[in-house]
């Protein structure tokens, strides 16, 4: 019982876990057609939208890599001009 | 004096009307070779020049591997060749010798599409860093190569996604050349130029260059300046050479690496010494991946490691196990996305070549800082444990990929499929390292496979030494195209 009652649980979460991220999805969506309203055809925009759905995905895995608040970005940052 | 051990017939040697023997210029030779009879006088740098300009004009146009031609300033670079090696002014291994840029690098003067069909009349007022530094070798510039559009930033799905047309393969026209170097590894493997410049944000240098059966360097970030080349992703773009072999490959580093004011993140740190002698080298082998791989692309790999247990010491590892690959795409999504941001918004990539390039590069707008930032948290976590990983190993050698070159009509998601498999691609780029691949062997379908060898970072010579070591055991690397 205990077993079912966790994978009920599991699917239910799953279920609401997939609802926040087409919410999110749509709303990330939604400003990208704001500012480029008559760019792309509902085709090419079902597209993006499983582009933006991608990157949602693919930032819960990198999410549950375990960091540190002292965990630095790799980027690029050189004080003063390096050119003269 | 010719130091060639091979006889002038096998370099179609004709003798002229004093009796002396005249070679007709073989630009798959190699540089090595070539600078070497350039420096005798067998042959001349003009006719080099004029003989790559001829085969790019004839060939490199079916092949779809040539943007534009540069005759101008060849005979000029040529010419003045000529004089400075007449009168004993070497510059080095590379002068005379003729070469082609991947059209991401400006040229002053020449148009530089970026591949790009909305792009084919932009142009720059002054040269790359790296066609500078090749100037300063003598090396003398013939073409400007075809590239995927945009180096392959919208994420295209198809051969055809760049101004030239589909980038084919010079070992069956029928197949992809790769991307997003497409021209630059044709062009060598047909012959028609000894070395091209590559670039790689992620396999834009190994995949061609094991698709078309030549060897291709990619240097540690930071180790070859990005002055001068098209931006795609600041923090994962790299420079570097694609040619015949390993050995001309290293001349080639040797001439465009170094520090340059113009790109904050090169970095001046002298190439170490080649170490071809020191053996036997100590190589890692993904654990498992052997196993996993099937057909001829296994059958090959693993007679490349009974080669280089002939130089080595290989010990299956277990690789650090990170997201390598979602975090790549994020960072080069993001900052595609900034620094292409003005074609996005004034509608350029509306004109892209392939359809899906259109639409590809919005989604990179959308992304939240915080996902970019926590890509590049990963990233350094990442370069820490691959560092550690590297540290009992002078490289970690693998498959360059799991396919032969798709289809000229393909879908790439579709083809490579289940074919991806594993990669040391995502996580060398993503923490900046250094890798190298050489062909060794043909697949199922007669055309070229490759190996890399991965090394930590600032090791190219280490690297090199390996591959150079292994082409001395093999001959995968003289073997050519059909005509």
């Amino acid at each position: 019982v205990n077993e079912e009652q966790a994978l009920v649980e599991k699917k239910a979460a799953g279920r609401q876990q997939t609802s926040e991220t087409d919410d999110v999805v749509a709303g990330r969506l939604a400003a990208l057609k704001g500012q480029f309203p008559d760019r792309l055809s509902p085709q090419e925009w079902d597209k993006v939208r499983d582009g933006v759905r991608d990157h949602r995905e693919k930032a819960a895995k990198l999410r549950a890599v375990p960091l540190t608040n002292g965990d630095e970005p790799a980027t690029i940052f050189v004080v003063g001009r390096q050119d003269g | 004096m010719v130091t060639s051990q091979r006889p002038y017939s096998s370099l179609g040697a004709k003798m002229d009307e004093m009796g002396l023997p005249t070679i007709s210029p073989d630009l798959s030779l190699g540089i090595a070779e070539l600078g070497r009879l350039l420096r005798a006088g067998k042959i001349s740098p003009v006719d080099l020049a004029q003989t790559a300009l001829d085969g790019l004009e004839k060939t490199g146009r079916t092949l779809n591997a040539v943007v534009t031609l540069t005759p101008e300033r060849a005979m000029e670079q040529a010419k003045q060749a000529e004089r400075e090696i007449r009168s004993g002014q070497l510059r080095g291994p590379l002068h005379g010798i003729p070469w082609g840029a991947k059209d991401l690098l400006a040229t002053a003067g020449i148009p530089t599409t970026w591949g790009a069909a909305p792009l084919r009349d932009q142009r720059f007022d002054v040269d790359a860093a790296v066609v500078e530094r090749l100037r300063d070798a003598g090396a003398v510039l013939v073409a400007k190569h075809a590239m995927v559009e945009l180096a392959g930033g919208a994420g295209y799905d198809q051969p055809d996604a760049a101004l030239t047309g589909p980038g084919r393969n010079a070992w069956d026209r029928e197949t992809w050349s790769g991307g997003s170097s497409s021209g630059s590894g044709a062009a060598v493997a047909a012959g028609l130029v000894p070395f091209a410049i590559g670039s790689e944000t992620w396999g834009s240098i190994t995949t061609p260059s094991a698709l078309n059966g030549i060897t291709g360097l990619r240097p540690t970030y930071g180790r070859v300046s990005r002055r001068g080349a098209m931006a795609l992703s600041w923090t994962m773009d790299k420079l570097g050479p694609m040619a015949r072999s390993a050995d001309d490959c290293w001349l080639v580093l040797q001439a465009i690496a170094g520090s340059d004011p113009g790109d904050p993140t090169s970095v001046d740190r002298p190439l170490g010494e080649l170490r071809i002698e020191d053996v036997p080298f100590r190589l890692a082998t993904p654990e498992g991946w052997t196993d996993a791989l099937g057909g001829t692309i296994a059958e090959n790999f693993r007679a490349s490691l009974d080669v280089l247990q002939t130089i080595a010491t290989i010990e299956e590892i277990q690789l650090p196990d990170l997201p390598w690959t979602d975090a790549a795409s994020l960072i080069i999504s993001a900052e595609g996305a900034s620094a292409l941001q003005d074609l996005i918004e004034d509608g350029t990539t509306r004109h892209l070549t392939a359809p899906e390039d259109r639409y590809g590069l919005y989604t990179g707008l959308a992304l939240p800082a915080v996902d970019y930032l926590r890509a590049l948290r990963v990233r350094r976590r990442g370069m820490w444990e691959m560092e550690s990983t590297l540290a009992r190993f002078d490289g970690i050698v693998a498959p360059t990929l799991l396919f032969e070159a798709p289809p000229i009509d393909a879908s790439l998601n579709a083809y490579f499929g289940d074919r991806r498999g594993p990669s040391l691609g995502a996580l060398g780029n993503l923490c900046g390292l250094p890798t190298i691949t050489i062909p060794n062997g043909f697949g199922d379908r007669g055309l070229p496979t490759g190996i890399e060898i991965l090394g930590a970072p600032w090791t190219e010579e280490i690297i090199t030494s390996i591959a150079i070591a292994y082409q001395a055991r093999t001959d995968w690397h003289r073997r050519r195209p059909p005509a």
